[in-house]
């Protein structure tokens, strides 16, 4: 495997992992752009701009463009969150310039006011799809709770009334500033002809605008820390989403914090699975690290019949209560660091996940470590880093969503 | 036509094994599946599979519920179980020289469960929680009672089982079905990814090679009904499902009528695709696909819509299944031909995908294809032969669901059967 990064002369960085024996060409672009970047009266835009990548540049039609990554058998999609939007396709190495071309000029949008109208339709359709599906509205509830006016409060699908007062005007001005190619990355990962890329790639984005964008000055953490209900809406099932506080991407004891993080609550093996979900108390019992630039979250979430909200609650606090109490032991650290260097070899082995490895990592950090790296990092945790965390990052100062039709659990 | 990096075996006892090496990967894995689908529980039993399987993962042999999966977990295996119409199924890979030890635990969770009566309860509740969370995924469920419908009681059945069934299901039906499915008749192992065949075929022996079948037994058959079925809900969303009868995977055909609902609703460029959302954005979501059973089989499309716009994708979608019977475009056929070798592709980066892939080629053709094979069959299709076959087996949906606020109005065509 052979990593190796570009910088273009327009700024835009170009990262590669080439493995020969790999089957596919794995393609994404990364650009710094996520709801954390959007004002109020722009809450939505990062997303709904993700769907007007797809709907036609000044050279396709969004048909055109449906065509040729289906003709390209381009698994293709695209997600949006907080800080980040990334457009990624996975073809067979054959159609790499082709891929590379399709993804270069979506970057360059037309944004027409027809295509804009009637994806905002299916914008607002995702936005009602989701609230039908709880608990999927309440992540974004909850961390506007938890982060108050923090840039990271924000929603990334944004709300009804934000998305309908959307305009294409307000959106072109967010693509000049955000889309420039010195805020973004291009990752590619699987069997890659090196030379052909970068030839490419200057070639299609040399004319794109160079304009700098504006910098992210978030202060650290959120501003609201405590204990809050929220009932949302009704749901045959009881829901329970918490934050707590957790490292950010740059914070050394990252790898520690998940790792306890798994010791905890992992969905299989951990202490919550033991107690909550191997006896059949919940549905679902599990919690997890969000990392990013400025901060991080530990979020947990427990999905039980609403009569068992009172019990499995007070059970879950006991737990959190007990893992202060009762630290973690050798043997649960060895677990854990079983489980998480067995996924990352695993994973390492598909060129897709190889693609999303190396550019979050140079989106973020302008760095890159292997994955043999990392399991070192892992390696090196100890109880003691374990004990450390727990103590930096106490569970008990959260925030909490109830979503369901019992309220009497409190 | 052999392939000289596929392997297959059947012991004595009628478990077969399947091989697929893939030495450029680090990693291996397996498919293990038993005759124990949905379609073998005794009707009124609807969730006995699932609570069997439950149950064989809380401790077989030496190992209690706790150390079993502790000892996966430290061999650095990621694992699953799955049940299916026809199979109770469980999957892991690892690390490749983990690969014989993680067997090795597979062997005993399937030769000797404990079925601990006391786990029984914990068990029934962990199966009753993934149908309680069901109540609250309504795309999931009207696909559920599409599938009830079309399928009719036996091949139809949820997999997850019925509240009310799985609540009553008793200690000794369990043990029953256990001793009775989980036999080498009808066993399928496959295994793909980093290792050395004989090596691996001689532990398969040993493991399960002195294992004696039980007598093999089928399930009787009980017909699906069609028409329509509005389920009200108090959503925002309405919720639009349908099903047309079509061959199965398997027939000489199938890659034909499997094309063209490819063009109908796979993928971005597809028609349902263009013309539900990107033209009139009516959906967030829209999509066709086959639903193969082995003797059985339907097309289905899905779509979730707010109730205003509800009528109008019911509409578009089912004017899409009758212009489909006009046949299909050479551009339209290229896709589909391209995003098939694709996926082929991709089993070669994943192990697991390709032992799953293997074990369902045996299942329903009794061989395993090999690339070569599936890429012949690619370059024989053709968009006459395609449309030929359009012309000459008109699609009729026969069943519909409708799940949201207000029953719908069936455009006409549908479910006239």
């Amino acid at each position: 495997m052979a990593f190796a990064n570009y910088k273009l002369d327009n700024g835009l960085q170009v990262v590669v992992d080439d493995n020969p024996q790999c089957h596919l060409t794995a393609v994404g672009y990364f650009v710094k752009a996520g709801a954390c970047d959007e004002t109020l009266e722009l809450s939505g835009v990062s997303h709904f701009l993700e769907h007007m990548c797809f709907k036609g540049t000044p050279q396709r039609s969004a048909l055109e463009i449906n065509q040729q990554l289906d003709e390209l058998g381009a698994n293709c999609n695209a997600r949006t969150g907080e800080e980040h939007t990334i457009y990624h396709a996975t073809v067979l190495p054959e159609f790499q310039s082709q891929i590379v071309e399709l993804l270069s000029d979506m970057m360059q949008p037309s944004l027409s006011d027809e295509d804009f109208f009637t994806e905002q339709k299916v914008i607002l359709e995702e936005i009602a799809m989701y609230r039908d599906q709880p608990p999927y509205g309440g992540h974004e509830q909850l961390m506007r709770a938890y982060f108050g006016d923090h840039p990271l409060g924000q929603p990334v699908l944004g709300t009804d009334a934000s998305v309908a007062a959307l305009t294409p005007e307000a959106m072109a001005s967010y693509h000049h500033q955000r889309y420039s190619p010195g805020n973004m990355t291009l990752a590619v990962a699987g069997r890659v002809d090196v030379p052909q890329l970068l030839a490419d790639v200057e070639r299609l984005t040399k004319n794109w605008p160079v304009v700098v964008a504006p910098s992210r000055q978030f202060g650290a953490g959120p501003q609201i820390v405590g204990r809050e209900f929220l009932q949302v809406q009704q749901a045959s099932q009881q829901y329970i989403l918490q934050l707590a506080p957790g490292p950010s991407l740059f914070d050394p004891d990252r790898y520690a914090a998940r790792l306890a993080a798994m010791i905890f609550g992992d969905d299989t093996g951990s202490r919550l699975f033991w107690r909550l979900v191997d006896s059949g108390k919940t549905d679902l019992a599990a919690v997890g690290h969000y990392e990013y630039e400025s901060t991080g979250v530990l979020m947990s979430m427990l999905a039980m019949r609403p009569e068992d909200a009172a019990e499995v609650w007070a059970e879950f606090e006991a737990l959190e209560q007990e893992f202060v109490e009762q630290t973690p032991t050798e043997y649960e650290l060895k677990l854990a660091k079983a489980k998480a260097i067995a996924s990352l070899s695993s994973a390492n082995e598909i060129s897709e996940n190889r693609m999303f490895d190396i550019g979050s990592q140079w989106v973020t950090y302008g760095s890159y470590l292997t994955v043999e790296q990392v399991i070192e990092l892992y390696r090196q945790v100890t109880l003691a880093d374990i004990i450390r965390v727990t103590q930096r990052f106490p569970m008990h100062e959260k925030q909490v969503l109830a979503i369901g039709p019992n309220w009497e659990f409190r | 036509m052999p392939v000289d990096n596929q392997f297959q075996h059947r012991c004595a006892n009628g478990l077969v094994v399947l091989g697929e090496t893939m030495p450029w990967l680090n990693t291996a894995a397996f498919s293990l599946q038993f005759r124990a689908g949905s379609a073998y529980q005794p009707l009124g039993q609807n969730g006995l599979a699932a609570l069997t399987c439950e149950m064989t993962e809380r401790g077989c042999g030496e190992y209690n519920n706790r150390q079993f999966l502790e000892a996966t977990e430290l061999l650095g295996a990621s694992t699953a179980n799955h049940v299916g119409t026809y199979h109770t199924g469980y999957s892991g890979s690892c690390l490749h020289e983990n690969f014989l030890p993680v067997l090795e635990l597979y062997a005993k969770l399937s030769r000797a469960a404990r079925l601990p009566v006391d786990e029984l309860e914990a068990a029934r509740l962990v199966c009753l929680q993934e149908l309680y969370s069901q109540q609250d995924d309504l795309p999931q469920q009207t696909l559920r009672t599409l599938r009830e419908r079309f399928f009719g009681p036996t091949l139809g059945r949820w997999p997850d089982g019925e509240i009310d069934e799985l609540e009553s299901a008793a200690w000794s039906q369990i043990r029953d079905f256990y001793w009775e499915r989980f036999s080498p008749e009808g066993m399928i192992l496959a295994i793909a990814g980093n290792f050395n065949w004989t090596e691996c075929l001689e532990k398969i022996e040993s493991l399960w090679g002195d294992w004696s079948a039980t007598p093999p037994s089928s399930f009787a058959m009980t017909p699906g009904q069609g028409g329509y079925q509005h389920l009200q809900e108090d959503s925002q969303q309405t919720h639009i499902a349908m099903a047309a009868p079509t061959i199965p995977f398997g027939q000489e055909d199938y890659f034909l009528i499997r094309c063209a609902v490819g063009v109908l609703g796979d993928g971005m460029s597809s028609r349902l695709f263009q013309e539900v959302r990107e033209k009139r954005g009516l959906c967030y979501s829209v999509f066709a696909g086959i639903h193969s059973l082995l003797d059985t089989a339907c097309i289905t499309a899905y779509s979730g819509t707010t109730a205003a716009r509800a009528q109008e994708t019911l509409d578009t979608i089912a004017a899409e299944f009758s212009r489909l019977q006009q046949g299909i475009h050479e551009d339209e056929l290229r896709r589909i031909k391209v995003q098939v070798r694709t996926g082929l592709m991709a089993q070669q980066e994943s192990c697991r995908a390709r032992a799953g892939a293997i074990a369902s080629d045996w299942f329903y053709l009794h061989r395993v294809r090999s690339k070569q094979e599936i890429n012949e069959q690619l370059n024989r299709l053709s968009v006459p032969r395609v449309n030929q076959y359009l012309a000459d087996h008109p699609i009729e949906v026969s069943s519909v669901v409708t799940v949201g606020s207000a029953q719908l109005e069936l455009p006409h065509g549908l479910c006239q059967l």
